[in-house]
């Protein structure tokens, strides 16, 4: 029992990385059951390294690195627009060029300052260990905001993610819920981006959501098993960083990586199984063979 | 006039010390940026390209300048590498600690001979101001002791294991760091920092000092379980209108306003 919980009873800071991790697993879970669905991904690692320039900034500036990640969110997501609108250039090259762009703003802001209070490595790869109440606030104001968000828009966001087309003919604006489902996207890159950095916050997008929809017929599913597996990694994470001595944000990434591949094998074996199966039950009939032959 | 490149700001006044008025002396690194993150831009490689010597720590400090600064000796450019000409500590691993300026009597050490080598590149002979800028290291190291004596016991932790060659000089134990290692650019565990909260605790650590490239929230996190300050050492930054000496000064009157 000590080997699960003694790390998190005697040390606060833990207890407030858990904390913090396990919401933002969360708001990962819904935002990222969209991502996995829409296929989005490509535009949530971009909107998560178009942060960097406006985290560098904030820091330099002295303002909060949550409003500057928010302004460099925007920035990327308007520019995605205006060059996918005027230059009918296609969306994934829209958002490349302004991906490389940012980071590369971030990298010139960062290393031609003479006084940059932070670095890129703490942007990067997050500071999980430095969780305070008040990141937290912050945390559960960006879940509410995205789970309300998720709610009210989940009929035109579901239509987008599997009809696109179906959604054009019923009546809303496939572009407003379009922009409002990377906005939902984005502030969960900004909330998060603190907990496990810009560069693995994808992880936590990604790999709890699609392996909720290996499972899950219907959105709720998807971002039940999301959610439950999101906040298991973080924990088994944090569990990995103490008693293994590995950097703790990343242990939390790829644990939620590995259980997906785990549940990919658990699904690849079943459908082998089944599918032997069918031919035991073809050769135990003979009279099903005769007939197909004839 | 011929041009001595440094990499870092903290050796810009010694190796300025040395050459007098004979060359120039130009900073790679700007002032406060971290060496071990820094890459350099086409102008640096045409100012190194141009120098009589480039004067660099060595012992990957500057991990993005590797390539530049072999680069620059394959052309011919002597390339001293001041670790190469100390005494060298190693870490709690086998590496050896790059940090040798943080000691100036480390740093002395290599006065003489740098003074012999860009005293040959630049055809003038600096052996008498290599012995000055080791003597006046040596004062500077006395006044570095005396203020640290003011203190009943010196026990430290800091943001990375920067500090090695100042403890064993001074009499200052680091009982730990946030990232153990020599570099900024790793990440901390939890396994590490909860070892280094029960140190603190144990060894009734006064304040946590963290430098440039320590993750700030961390260590803010960790001083308010430990119950002490979270104090910046300024160990990669020349104070505005001063040199190593005044650098070496600020740090240690934060190290001693620290732990009084």
């Amino acid at each position: 029992m000590d080997f699960l919980f003694g790390p998190f009873t005697d040390n606060e800071f833990l207890r407030l990385s858990l904390v913090a991790t396990c919401i933002v697993a969360v708001t990962c879970a819904i935002a990222g059951a969209f991502v996995v669905l829409r296929g989005l991904a490509f535009v949530g690692d971009a909107l998560a390294h178009g942060v960097v320039p406006g985290v560098a900034i904030a820091l330099l500036a002295g303002f909060s690195g949550v409003l500057g990640a928010a302004i460099g969110a925007a920035v990327m997501m308007g520019g995605v627009g205006v060059v996918n609108r005027r230059f009918r250039l296609s969306n994934d090259t829209a958002i490349g060029l302004l991906f490389v762009g940012m980071l590369a703003l971030g990298v010139i802001i960062q290393s031609r300052s003479e006084s940059f209070a932070g670095d890129l490595t703490a942007v990067l790869f997050g500071e999980v260990l430095g969780i305070t109440w008040s990141d937290i606030a912050w945390q559960v104001v960006a879940l509410v905001v995205v789970a309300g968000t998720a709610w009210v828009c989940r009929r035109p966001f579901l239509l987008l993610s599997f009809d696109e087309g179906l959604a054009a003919t019923s009546g809303f604006s496939v572009r407003r819920f379009a922009n409002i489902l990377l906005a939902m996207v984005a502030l969960t890159v900004v909330a998060s981006f603190q907990t496990v950095g810009t560069l693995l916050v994808l992880g936590m997008l990604v790999a709890p959501a699609a392996t909720g929809a290996l499972f899950g017929r219907r959105i709720l599913t998807v971002v039940a098993i999301a959610a439950v597996v999101g906040v298991v990694s973080s924990y088994v994470g944090l569990l990995l960083s103490y008693h293994a001595d590995l950097a703790a944000s990343a242990s939390i990434v790829l644990t939620a990586v590995v259980v997906f591949a785990l549940a990919a094998s658990i699904v690849e074996i079943r459908r082998w199984l089944e599918h032997r199966r069918d031919i035991h039950h073809l050769h135990d009939h003979p009279h099903f063979h005769e007939h197909v032959h004839h | 006039m011929p041009t001595v490149v440094v990499t870092y700001s903290a050796l810009e006044s010694v190796v300025a010390g040395i050459v007098g008025d004979s060359a120039r002396v130009v900073v790679l690194i700007p002032n406060g940026a971290d060496p071990h993150d820094f890459e350099p831009s086409a102008k640096d490689l045409e100012t190194m390209s141009s120098a009589a010597v480039v004067v660099a720590n060595g012992l990957d400090l500057e991990a993005g300048l590797v390539d530049a600064l072999d680069q620059t000796e394959a052309s011919g450019i002597p390339v001293f590498h001041i670790a190469d000409h100390v005494t060298l500590r190693k870490g709690t691993g086998d590496a050896d600690d790059p940090h040798v300026w943080l000691d100036p009597l480390t740093l002395a050490e290599a006065a003489p001979a740098l003074a012999q080598e860009i005293g040959g590149r630049i055809g003038s002979d600096l052996t008498s101001a290599g012995t000055e800028v080791a003597k006046s290291l040596g004062d500077l190291s006395a006044d570095i002791d005396a203020r640290i004596k003011t203190l009943e016991s010196c026990v430290i932790v800091t943001g990375h294991d920067s500090l090695g060659y100042f403890g064993a000089r001074y009499g200052c134990e680091v009982v730990g760091s946030i990232i153990p290692g020599f570099s900024t650019a790793a990440e901390a565990t939890a396994k590490d920092l909860t070892e280094l909260k029960t140190l603190a605790r144990a060894e009734g650590v006064k304040a946590i000092f963290t430098e440039l490239g320590t993750p700030t929230d961390v260590a803010d996190q960790l001083a308010r379980e430990v119950g002490v300050d979270v104090i910046e050492l300024a160990t990669h930054v020349v104070p505005a209108g001063g040199g190593y000496d005044e650098m070496m000064i600020a740090l240690t009157d934060s190290i001693v306003a620290g732990l009084s």
